[in-house]
């Protein structure tokens, strides 16, 4: 009997795993944390219409701290070993760079150049779906060496602390080695880290992808949220918020905010596939939305995504 | 500056906003331009102005100008951080000599970058040089301008006039050849003025071109001096008054040269200023280089 249950476990296990690997697998990126950013002095002072603001100078750090590129080195080597492919930070900053720099000299036979709103220029900037934030210390008292490190993943569609490492600092060590004594700080850490990542992940096999959803609406719109849309004094948003209950895992959702002008559902679970099997997110959940509006309603509207996490749709118009 | 010539250009009939000369001045003083967004948004101006009919002409008294005010910035902390800005611009056009303006209109534009400057220009990039809104503002302000031109013109003239008196002849000439064709009363009154103050300056350069080259023959009265004298006698205006004595010192020049040399030497007049010409186009050229060599001198005031 005891056989029987280990053997059905695993085939479950192999065939949660192998259906997992088929939905949209989240994609991974490590930051430095801002508590480290502000202590080397990676950002500049920027007057925000009179509050002063610090930006983050991510390129900087990149290019000029070899002690940065060897502990995320480190990182994303153990986890990649351990399955969670990670993208690269530099490197996607660097590809957004080069990708700028081809639409501006890229034109067609009329001379007609690359479409290009300011909302797309605004949202060139990495964009993972988890940002894993880090910050070290190193202690150095004698000849033994130790280091404080901290890992924070955080959702970036629905901006939850979905895993966090243990604390405390490592074994004091004899090598003053930085890359040994990170590796062996991170070696403590990680798989208790990579547990709680993936049972956010398992979670979301079981319940439903957790994804945000914003709808707002254009000024211009011929409807707006708080518009009756029969003599029962129901509201257009009544009955997108029906839709919302009736499309997602269990009906689950929040209404964070809601005006006239603008709706916030968090903690919207929505299925790893659709009813033919293809790969499901945010995107398509946005898509679905705006086809029923337009059906329903007659109303054209805008829909969008940000990441796998993030699903925007604008009612009465298009960009 | 520049006119048009109603003569050079007959039969044609002419729009007015042809005629209509305005040069494009951004200040320096503008919130958040840097240099390069400045080089822009200038260059957008000149843009403007020649897609909607009117002359582009740097050194004009009349001005399109533009004002840049932030309405909204948003500054994200992503990677890299992206800075977008909501831009209004108001365009004006007035009189940039008193600081006056005839029409305004705005417009709002957004930009983003990943910092201040390349958020500026994104934006300004965005500004539709081809907006039929310009045609409103653009009308009202020809409006003000031809207004302008009525109400001033006797005071113009009176100007220019005083300038002449003080020998000031490429300056006074300058001042009655900006005023635009389409001003018809005013223009006919101005051509009426300017043709004693040309005469005036041609009568004085005589006066002073001949002494020169009597001068300089007088030192020298050589084959090379014959010809540095004839160069300064070629330039003179025949209709000057002193024109008799510029030909009795050429005959002069030429008689001692044969007596001296054997050789011949010919007065060359220049074929440009012949006893029947454009006079209007004339007075246009002078008031043209004028115009050019004040450009460094030329202060403009804000129209806002």
């Amino acid at each position: 009997m005891k056989y029987k249950q280990i053997i059905i476990g695993a085939i479950a296990l192999i065939l949660a795993n192998s259906v997992f690997s088929q939905a949209k697998k989240p994609s991974l990126m490590i930051f430095p944390a801002t508590t480290w950013m502000n202590a080397k002095g990676y950002y500049t002072w920027v007057d925000d219409q009179g509050t002063k603001k610090q930006i983050w100078d991510y390129q900087r750090a990149f290019d000029t701290n070899k002690e940065l590129k060897a502990v995320i080195t480190a990182i994303e080597g153990l986890m990649v070993s351990r399955g969670f492919p990670i993208e690269n930070l530099g490197s996607a900053m660097q590809s957004n760079a080069e990708q700028a720099a081809l639409n501006n000299v890229d034109i067609n036979k009329t001379g007609g150049g690359i479409a290009e709103s300011p909302r797309d220029k605004f949202l060139k900037t990495a964009k993972p779906d988890i940002i894993i934030e880090i910050d070290w210390t190193v202690y150095r008292e004698g000849g033994n060496n130790s280091i404080n490190l901290v890992l924070v993943g955080k959702e970036a569609g629905t901006n939850k602390t979905i895993a966090t490492s243990p604390p405390g600092t490592s074994q004091p060590s004899l090598s003053g080695d930085l890359t040994k004594l990170i590796n062996e700080a991170i070696l403590d850490k990680i798989d208790n880290f990579n547990a709680q990542l993936q049972a956010r992940f398992d979670d979301m096999f079981a319940n439903g992808k957790e994804i945000s959803l914003n709808i707002k609406v254009w000024d211009n719109s011929p409807k707006k949220l708080n518009d009756e849309i029969n003599d029962d004094g129901d509201l257009l948003k009544d009955d997108l918020k029906k839709w919302v209950a009736q499309n997602t895992v269990k009906g689950r959702f929040t209404l964070s905010q809601s005006s006239p002008n603008f709706m916030s559902f968090t903690q919207v679970r929505i299925p790893l596939f659709d009813a033919d099997g293809v790969a499901f997110d945010a995107d398509a959940f946005a898509t679905n939305l705006r086809k029923y509006i337009r059906k329903t309603y007659k109303i054209p509207s805008e829909s969008n995504a940000i990441g796998l996490g993030f699903a925007e749709v604008v009612i009465g118009g298009t960009r | 500056m520049s006119i048009v010539f109603a003569e050079a250009q007959a039969p044609q009939k002419m729009n007015d906003k042809d005629r209509l000369s305005i040069g494009a001045w951004i200040p320096d003083q503008i919130e958040g331009l840097t240099a390069g967004a400045h080089n822009m948004l200038e260059n957008k101006l000149n843009q403007i102005i020649t897609t909607n009919g009117l002359n582009d002409s740097p050194n004009s008294r009349f001005i399109m100008s533009a004002n840049v005010v932030v309405l909204t910035k948003n500054i994200t902390p992503t990677a890299p951080p992206m800075q977008a800005f909501t831009l209004e611009i108001t365009f004006y056009i007035g009189d940039g000599f008193e600081g006056k303006s005839f029409s305004n209109y705005s417009t709002t534009i957004i930009g983003v970058g990943e910092n201040e400057t390349k958020a500026y220009i994104s934006a300004l990039r965005n500004i539709k040089t081809n907006d039929p809104n310009y045609q409103a503002f653009i009308d009202k302000a020809k409006a003000g301008i031809l207004a302008y031109y009525e109400t001033n013109c006797d005071f113009i003239i009176k100007e220019a006039t005083s300038l002449a008196k003080t020998r000031e002849y490429d300056a006074a000439i300058y001042k009655l050849t900006s005023i635009p064709t389409v001003c018809t009363s005013c223009w006919d009154k101005a051509m009426n003025a300017v043709a004693p103050i040309f005469q005036d300056k041609i009568n004085f350069e005589c006066g002073v071109k001949l002494n020169k080259a009597m001068n300089i023959w007088n030192a020298g009265q050589s084959w090379d001096a014959a010809n540095q004298a004839g160069n300064i006698l070629s330039s003179i205006d025949p209709q000057a008054t002193c024109y008799a004595e510029v030909k009795s010192l050429a005959d002069k020049i030429s008689k001692r040269i044969y007596e001296v040399d054997k050789r011949e030497w010919i007065f060359k007049v220049d074929s440009e200023i012949g006893l029947k010409r454009d006079l209007i186009k004339a007075y246009r050229d002078i008031g043209v280089a004028y115009g050019n060599g004040q450009a460094q001198n030329i202060q403009y005031k804000s129209l806002w």
